[in-house]
């Protein structure tokens, strides 16, 4: 490897502040968390020395009863008092292992950071490109947690046994002894929220998340609780629970009326029509027997909506999924959706309406808008760093050469050993291999203004140009092991796999 | 020095020493909280005693004598002013702790943080990879890891190896099981084990591979001479290095055989046993991973490298001039470009470029592709064929080298290909 940096005038990367930049939230969430743990801190030490307080001043005033009554009193009640302080230390203890390992998060990566630097300001390539690998290897856990399933963490469990640990970036990490170098805790939070989200249509978790951070989430003008509590609604009305979902509408939904007029009128517009819903079954079916007796009438020839001949059908297209489990049981006697009835509801004008609001990636929306909030929140990158690097590092090497299938020459592997088989390596190069070449083709080639070439470029008849004594030496090496038979002063192209003497070098004057 | 990273050692260090040395002021509230509770403890004993005292006095004579009471009372009175002084001490030190802290915080984010350039990482992800190739992505990072990480895993039967790859990381045996020996072995030595690495460095030898793993079977001999130090005597270990060690294994005049068995055996004679014995044997040990994997590799035709980190490396390295422009862009209000090529030219090492030949066409400016190939003029100097269109009005024309006095004529040029080797 030659000169990975070519920086005379100030030792270290040359552009070591501006990925830093890049790098900022290493050290800003730990500094947010650490001021979280001393804001609490701050809390608990107002509330209980308040409370120390008062117990100090019963005490006091027990002793200076003077009696012995009094006295043994507040023998009584500085053994609470004792007991609060130990409550106090043990709350304190926590808060300053807190602190502690936070600090060591910021020495750590500070010490991690600073290696590479080093690494360039000695000039040593082996420890740079080692430095590279480890940070390939932290882009990789930050990915592997960011990313996690459900499922997967199921296949944790059952491989390791271990319920606390199933994330496989956070295994990945503690194997690769980085544990300090990524704020897990976060990342997960993140991915617990989200999997709950869209795996399982759960809100608790974050119902809980947006609770603890209304303040922050108001400040941001965020819609967070408004869609988080619309959803809850949604999945109300989707269950029937009719009682439940007025509940909801009165008491989470009206609150946002002033700055979501348009969905909570919507939603209260979906509550009529699903009430009318249930209630108007047994007067539809009666039109239905009646439309039956009266044979001239077929809602199919004026009508052009489709036609349900089950309600589990008619759901699907409503709501775009399959129905949920008690949907049969709890609705089936009652309200049955017939084809009639789903005519009716085509008829509705705002049908388009209700429908983007049951729309089917609801979940994923709502699941992109808290990511949004969470990851702004501490300031981590919204897309997945490994993506963002593997694009730019991608665009960065992909050449108008690049994808093509050209046979072409490793020179780090054995040729000696696979010549035979030239024409089926696998070219080196990064953007070419397997899993990187599909999605290198839609992004953009490097920008080159100056060729990039190689030394003594000589033409064979071939038309094929090479280095000349890299041919000389694959010559060379070809003849030792005897895999080619050739004299002195002929070489092969390997490409053609043709042999040509070196009097037939003609030397080239690409620029 | 206004390396960020500085700023941040230098606010983490203040931050952490306060004025007296004790730790952090948060460390310091624990430790008066501490001291606190062990002066409760022995005022409530002092109280107990004072209380048992009253009562003892109170029993044996029904009238206290006035000299006595007295005693009781300014015990009492000296208690409770321990009791009051100690509290308001606590809640004033826990106070300017807790206050200082928020300070050292708040220096902490000016002097540290504040030194770094403000940028989000998410304005330079202009070319997005589209969820769709998120199988061919994660085959990426699972070669990634079969090729590096196999020997951090504890779990190394091959059965178990797999089946903790599928399940933890879903790596299919397909991808991993070409480099489930390698890591193994890897992790053997790790644990000064050098058996397996010994016995298939043999097999391979053996294999008619003699030529490749000379060098890894020289270190394996060394490695095994400094851990011999351990527990052989110094006769001994001279002996294995003289007599044991067949000669024919070094008869690569590139190895430098007799200068690490000489430091061994120097060190021996001289201190008794190897000093820095630790740091010595994992240098050894590292330079023998570093050339078995090297072999391992080559032989199973395995890449040295992982796409992955090079593309990464690559990432990192253009970053920057992905930041720049997106600054000048931001400043100068005008979109991305969107064309198929970056708007800019990104610097990189040759040990990520020499993949693939480049070349620009000199007149054009342009850099040839399959529809666009060099072409060598009758001088040799080389165009694109666009290049050569228009300059030979389509070939009907002889016409001057741009480059040289030269005059070509269509027939005498000749389409070319670089090859790398
Ligand atoms: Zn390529
Ligand atoms: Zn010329």
């Amino acid at each position: 490897m030659d000169h990975l940096d070519s920086n005379d005038d100030k030792p270290g990367f040359k552009y070591f502040d501006s990925f830093m930049a890049l790098n900022e939230s290493s050290f800003t969430i730990p500094f947010s968390l650490l001021n979280a743990n001393l804001r609490q801190h701050e809390i608990y030490v107002e509330q209980e020395t308040n409370k120390l307080k008062q117990t100090l001043k019963d005490i006091n005033d027990m002793i200076t009863t003077g009696t012995i009554d009094g006295e043994e009193q507040a023998l009584v009640e500085l053994n609470t008092l004792i007991k609060n302080v130990t409550t106090f230390e043990k709350q304190l203890h926590l808060k300053v292992e807190k602190e502690g390992a936070l600090l060591k998060r910021i020495k750590r990566r500070a010490a991690f950071y600073n290696e590479m630097n080093d690494n360039y300001s000695k000039g040593d390539n082996i420890s740079i490109i080692d430095w590279y690998q480890k940070y390939t290897n932290l882009l990789i856990a930050d990915y592997l947690i960011r990313n996690c399933t459900l499922e997967q963490q199921q296949h944790i469990i059952g491989e390791t046994g271990d319920k606390d640990i199933c994330n496989p970036g956070v295994l990945f990490l503690k194997q690769q002894h980085m544990e300090d170098l990524l704020d897990t805790d976060i990342l997960i939070g993140a991915n617990t929220i989200s999997t709950a989200l869209t795996s399982k249509h759960d809100l608790k978790a974050l119902m809980e998340w947006i609770r603890v951070n209304r303040q922050r989430l108001l400040k941001r003008k965020s819609p967070l609780e408004f869609k988080a509590n619309f959803q809850h609604y949604i999945e109300l009305l989707l269950r029937f629970d009719l009682g439940g979902a007025i509940h909801c509408l009165q008491t989470c939904l009206f609150a946002y009326v002033g700055d979501h007029f348009d969905e909570v009128t919507g939603a209260c517009g979906l509550l009529v029509y699903m009430e009318r819903c249930v209630e108007q079954v047994a007067y539809n079916e009666k039109i239905v027997q009646n439309e039956r007796e009266d044979r001239n009438i077929s809602y199919n020839e004026h009508k052009s909506g489709t036609v349900f001949t089950d309600q589990n059908e008619a759901y699907r297209y409503f709501f775009n999924r399959a129905p949920p489990m008690d949907y049969s049981q709890s609705t089936n006697s009652k309200n049955n959706i017939n084809a009639t009835n789903i005519q009716h509801l085509f008829n509705a004008k705002n049908l388009e309406k209700y429908t983007t609001l049951l729309d089917q990636n609801s979940w994923l929306k709502l699941n992109e808008l808290f990511l949004e909030e969470y990851y702004s929140m501490y300031k981590i990158p919204r897309n997945d760093p490994l993506l963002i690097y593997i694009s730019m590092g991608i665009s960065a090497m992909k050449t108008k050469e690049c994808l093509h299938n050209h046979p072409s020459i490793d020179p780090r592997y054995d040729v000696l050993e696979h010549y035979s088989t030239v024409d089926k390596l696998e070219n080196p190069c990064p953007v070419c291999s397997k899993h990187f070449a599909p999605l290198s083709e839609k992004l953009p080639y490097a920008h080159h203004t100056e060729s990039k070439l190689f030394e003594n470029p000589v033409m064979l008849p071939s038309g094929n140009v090479f280095d000349s004594s890299r041919l000389k030496l694959l010559a060379k090496t070809l003849r030792k092991k005897g895999i080619v038979k050739l004299n002195r002063n002929e070489v092969i192209d390997p490409i053609k796999k043709t042999v040509f003497n070196e009097s037939d070098f003609i030397t080239m004057y690409p620029t | 020095m206004s390396s960020p990273i500085l700023h941040i050692q230098n606010s983490y260090d203040q931050y952490l020493i306060t004025e007296d040395g004790r730790g952090t002021h948060l460390q310091q509230c624990l430790t008066e909280t501490q001291e606190f509770k062990t002066q409760l403890r022995k005022l409530k004993a002092h109280l107990n005693k004072h209380i048992q005292e009253a009562k003892n006095q109170g029993s044996d004579n029904a009238q206290m004598d006035k000299s006595t009471q007295d005693k009781l009372t300014k015990r009492r009175i000296l208690i409770q002013d321990k009791l009051n002084k100690s509290y308001k001490q606590w809640d004033h030190s826990i106070k300017k702790h807790t206050k200082k802290s928020k300070q050292g915080l708040i220096q902490f984010n000016s002097s540290g943080l504040s030194s770094f350039q403000k940028f989000n990482i998410d304005d330079i992800y202009n070319n997005k990879i589209s969820n769709k190739h998120r199988i061919e992505l994660e085959g990426a990072i699972q070669t990634h890891i079969s090729r590096y990480c196999l020997s951090d895993i504890l779990v190394q039967d091959t059965e178990g190896l797999l089946k903790y790859l599928q399940n933890v990381y879903n790596i299919s045996p397909e991808i991993c099981s070409n480099f489930i020996r390698m890591g193994q072995i890897l992790y053997d030595l790790t644990h000064c084990n050098y058996e397996s690495c010994w016995e298939w460095a043999y097999n391979e030898q053996i294999n008619n591979h003699s030529h490749i793993m000379q060098t890894l079977r020289y270190k394996l001999y060394i490695m095994k001479g400094m851990l011999m130090t351990k527990n052989h005597s110094v006769p001994e270990v001279c002996q294995y290095f003289t007599d044991k060690i067949p000669n024919v294994a070094f008869s690569n005049k590139n190895l430098r055989y007799g200068e690490d068995a000489a430091f061994i055996i120097t060190q021996l004679m001289v201190h008794g046993t190897i000093s820095n014995f630790k740091q010595n044997y994992e240098q050894f040990v590292d330079a023998c991973k570093e050339t078995f994997t090297q072999e391992y590799c080559s032989l199973h035709n395995l890449p040295n490298e992982s796409p992955l980190s090079l593309v990464i490396m690559s990432g990192i390295l253009s970053s920057q001039f992905f930041m720049k422009y997106a600054q000048i862009k931001s400043s100068a209000h005008i979109g991305w470009t969107t064309s198929n090529e970056l708007p800019f030219d990104v610097d990189l090492p040759y040990s990520l470029t020499h993949f693939h030949p480049v070349f620009i066409c000199p007149v054009l400016k342009e850099e040839t592709t399959d529809e666009n190939p060099p072409y060598s003029l009758a001088c040799h100097h080389v165009i694109s064929k666009k290049a050569l269109d228009k300059l030979s009005k389509n070939g009907t024309v002889s016409f001057k080298c741009p480059y040289c006095p030269v005059q070509s004529t269509i027939s005498k040029t000749e389409l070319v290909r670089f090859v790398m080797l």
